[in-house]
């Protein structure tokens, strides 16, 4: 994965974890996280 | 304190220290006893909101810090943590909203690689981040993704 989409992953993975107000995201909306990136196929996949 | 607030409060201590909370201290700063923190945090590792050295009520991972070291050093302003993995040395800085410095070595042939996320952006930005264990299998061992 080029470093910069694993930089995008984490901004959108980690940005809320310091708020008191963070829940654990569903597999739909993790999903759809990868979706955006390109993060696509068997490897990004929750099967 | 209920669950939600020990959770945040151990990644405030990250925040600052760059480091886990000693469970005595922390028990009493919460307001709880031993007993209610251990499990406190049994229910966050369950939860998948923290992770516990197996066996014990010591904190592993509150992702993106690690509690013990790694591979992948944080560096911001006159402050430092480890980080669990590449990804997550990004999440430290995700998380923080800084500028960082990340310094590990080449999985491949072990050099020294430093990193920078400087005013957003990524540099160098010509890396790649190798992610071993698809994603239906992060959870299975957390350790070893």
């Amino acid at each position: 994965m080029p470093i910069t989409t694993t930089w995008a992953l984490a901004r959108a993975w980690y940005s809320d974890r310091l708020s008191p107000d963070w829940r654990r995201s569903t597999r739909d909306e993790i999903s759809a996280v990868f979706t955006t990136l390109g993060l696509v196929g068997p490897a990004w996949s929750f099967g | 304190m209920n669950d939600a607030a020990v959770r945040h409060a151990i990644f405030q201590h990250f925040a600052a220290h760059g480091s886990a909370p000693a469970n005595a201290d922390f028990a009493m700063r919460c307001g709880l006893s031993l007993a209610e923190l251990h499990a406190a945090l049994d229910r966050l590792d369950a939860a998948h909101a923290i992770v516990l050295k197996p066996g014990t009520h010591e904190l592993w991972m509150a992702m993106p810090f690690s509690a013990v070291p790694t591979g992948y050093l944080v560096e911001w302003g006159e402050r430092s943590a480890y980080a669990n993995c590449a990804w997550d040395a990004f999440g430290i800085a995700a998380a923080l909203d800084t500028d960082v410095t990340i310094t590990t070595n080449d999985p491949l042939d072990g050099t020294a690689l430093v990193v920078r996320v400087d005013g957003g952006r990524v540099v160098p930005d010509d890396h790649v981040v190798h992610f071993g264990v698809p994603a239906a299998q992060w959870w299975t061992d957390i350790g070893f993704t």
